[in-house]
């Protein structure tokens, strides 16, 4: 039997692999397929369950209770609390991410070779790019098609012509979209060619098992080599894996955390804590702009990557668009009321921030602090989009910036609010997507928690293949780039250079 | 732990304020949460728990005496509820508690399908 379901499982369970990875999202789905396809013996171990496409609700709250970690108000600590999103289900955020598709960018590459010469050869650019075209050709990954763009994707292409940025219609791992926008909910039609329908099922066809809705809780090592996994299945069974290699690939929030509860804390494990949070702006339009239609994040403004900002259409259900808009009572409602003349665009910026993952009473805790040059870009991003919904023909906009204007049509009120605009983060309503760096890799075990070739510093046959590794945050969307790294991480587990065809 | 009957008013009044009905959608208070609080009382994890109690409790029951009433939420009519909470959208620690209790209300409002029916459907 390839899948095996936890929820079924009332007592004890052992399982033996040559490799068992932990997580399912991105990077467990890539590492899996490619150790099976190599021949190996694979047991993926996933926290959630697996969803069909008919399973997937409309309703945000019904969504989130059932595909979201902690109904998706996971948030980090700090002076300004955000929220953070993970699914947990078979393929992790996959199913429920935007789709949008970014190869690592070559900047990215090329510093962190600077910062350590070592992972010239342990991350080869060449190597990379190929693996990359393999991905890209699996998850049908192609720029959104315009004929199911929707006006809110639409708009932000005049916004963003109006203003002279760069921009793009957003490439995405999707197949047949027929722009309904429920991409964060699940596609109901499985249009999305998410990691569970793709790499995972490509590692089940050779052969790997699949175990869902078991948490694992400990990482078993015996004289300095791992040798296995613990946890339990949300039958109540008890259950443990055991294995020549052991791939954490749990994210880069739970990976951490995973390693501290074994009493691995050797290196920085969960320091280094990089992300990209972002902040939104609402817009009101004049004629139906209806959010909730078309391509969920279909068109991005790259312009301004080089400042560390990328601006994204957004894709919310109209219950997140309304709590997204400003005021109570009969002020909220009357905007709700309107809800279908409202959007709401974003921006990610890629935060020179670093926090910290910790674990308190059995859970990991994230303490993030946003730095005053990361407030900035927050006021600038906010200007930017605020510039771009008003040229594209806004009645006006909503900032959502406590002591800025509550609406405005004026630039000269966007370009006070970069200027003038609150330096506190707390003024901002912001949200975390995309964590990196918390098992940072390095050559130096001071400065990372596994080497070059994604081997645990301290412990043999351990390897850690999420965005943990990452050793700075990327400042675009990094699911493409983990898939890359944990295909690399795959090979190194098997004993393979990096560059084996 | 279980709410008390005083802070299922509170919360059912502070509700109703936070949207009220306008043009064709309806307020939270003509929508019936009966299956919703179950549903949400299972999936919410404990931080967030904690947060809509502490919403409802100073933005029902404290927020009006610091504007000057000498009754909970409840009790006020329909205006000065209003006035009420647009206070709260000045006041740092109310500002923040309201927002949680707008996200619960606007998870809470469009899990009525009707609701989301009225909002999709094209004119």
């Amino acid at each position: 039997m390839r899948r095996i379901d936890g929820r079924t499982l009332r007592g004890p369970r052992t399982l033996r692999a040559d490799v068992v990875i932990v997580g399912s999202g991105p990077a467990g789905a890539a590492a899996a397929r490619e150790a099976a396809r190599r021949g190996a013996d694979v047991v993926v171990v996933e926290a959630g369950r697996f969803f069909e496409p008919a399973d997937f609700p409309a309703p945000a709250f019904d969504a989130m209770a059932l595909l979201y970690r902690d109904l998706s108000a996971s948030v980090v600590v700090g002076p300004a609390p955000m929220p953070y999103v993970q699914g947990r289900m078979v393929g992790g955020s996959s199913p429920i991410n935007g789709a949008i598709c970014w190869r690592l960018p070559r900047d990215v590459h090329a510093a962190w070779v600077a910062a350590d010469a070592a992972l010239a050869d342990a991350l080869p650019w060449a190597t990379l790019e190929r693996v990359t075209d393999d991905l890209e050709a699996r998850l049908g990954v192609a720029p959104t098609d315009p004929a199911i763009a929707g006006p809110k994707n639409q708009l932000m292409a005049r916004g963003a012509e109006a203003l002279g940025l760069a921009h793009r219609p957003i490439r995405r791992n999707v197949v047949g979209c027929e722009g309904l926008g429920r991409c964060l909910q699940g596609c109901p039609k499985g249009r999305k060619a998410s990691v569970d329908v793709t790499l995972l099922a490509d590692a089940e066809a050779a052969g790997a098992r699949i175990l869902s809705s078991v948490e694992i809780t400990a990482v078993d090592v015996v004289r300095g080599r791992a040798t296995g996994v613990r946890g339990r299945a949300d039958g109540g069974g008890a259950v443990t894996v055991t294995a020549e290699r052991v791939v954490l690939a749990a994210s880069a929030v739970q990976t951490p955390a995973l390693l501290m509860l074994s009493g691995l804390r050797q290196g920085p494990v969960g320091r280094n804590f990089q992300c990209h949070p972002g902040v939104s702006m609402a817009g009101r339009f004049p004629d139906p702009v209806r959010m909730w239609e078309g391509a969920t994040q279909g068109h991005e403004v790259t312009g301004l990557r080089g400042e560390g900002l990328k601006f994204e259409t957004l894709g919310f259900g109209p219950a997140i668009l309304a709590a997204r808009l400003p005021g109570a009572g009969r002020d909220l409602a009357a905007r709700v009321s309107d809800l279908a003349h409202h959007l709401d665009w974003g921006v990610a910026v890629k935060a020179e921030a670093r926090g910290r993952v910790r674990v308190w009473r059995g859970r990991p805790v994230v303490t993030f602090r946003p730095t005053r040059h990361d407030v900035a870009r927050f006021r600038r991003g906010l200007r930017v989009l605020g510039e771009m919904m008003l040229a594209a023909g806004a009645d006006h906009v909503l900032p959502g910036v406590r002591g800025g204007p509550t609406r405005t049509d004026r630039l000269a009120d966007l370009e006070a609010l970069e200027r003038d605009g609150p330096r506190s983060a707390r003024a901002f309503t912001a949200a975390i997507t995309h964590m990196f760096g918390t098992c940072a890799m390095a050559s130096d075990p001071r400065r990372g928690v596994v080497r070059p070739d994604f081997r645990h510093h301290a412990v043999d046959g351990l390897y850690v293949a999420d965005s943990s590794v990452f050793p700075t945050n990327t400042g675009v969307n990094p699911q493409i780039p983990i898939m890359a790294l944990a295909t690399l991480c795959a090979r190194r587990a098997l004993g393979l250079p990096p560059d084996t065809p | 732990m279980r709410w008390t009957r005083a802070e299922l008013r509170w919360r059912d009044a502070l509700l109703e304020a936070l949207l009220p009905p306008a043009g064709a959608l309806p307020g939270l208070g003509d929508v019936d949460l009966t299956d919703f609080w179950p549903r949400f009382d299972a999936a919410a994890p404990r931080h967030l728990a904690l947060g809509f109690r502490a919403a409802v409790t100073l933005e029902a029951a404290v927020l009006p005496w610091l504007c000057g009433h000498l009754r909970t939420l409840p009790r006020l009519t329909p205006d000065e509820r209003d006035a009420v909470l647009r206070r709260a959208d000045r006041l740092p620690l109310f500002r923040d508690l309201l927002e949680v209790a707008k996200v619960v209300g606007c998870l809470a409002l469009f899990a009525d399908p009707a609701v989301q029916a009225a909002v999709r459907a094209r004119p």
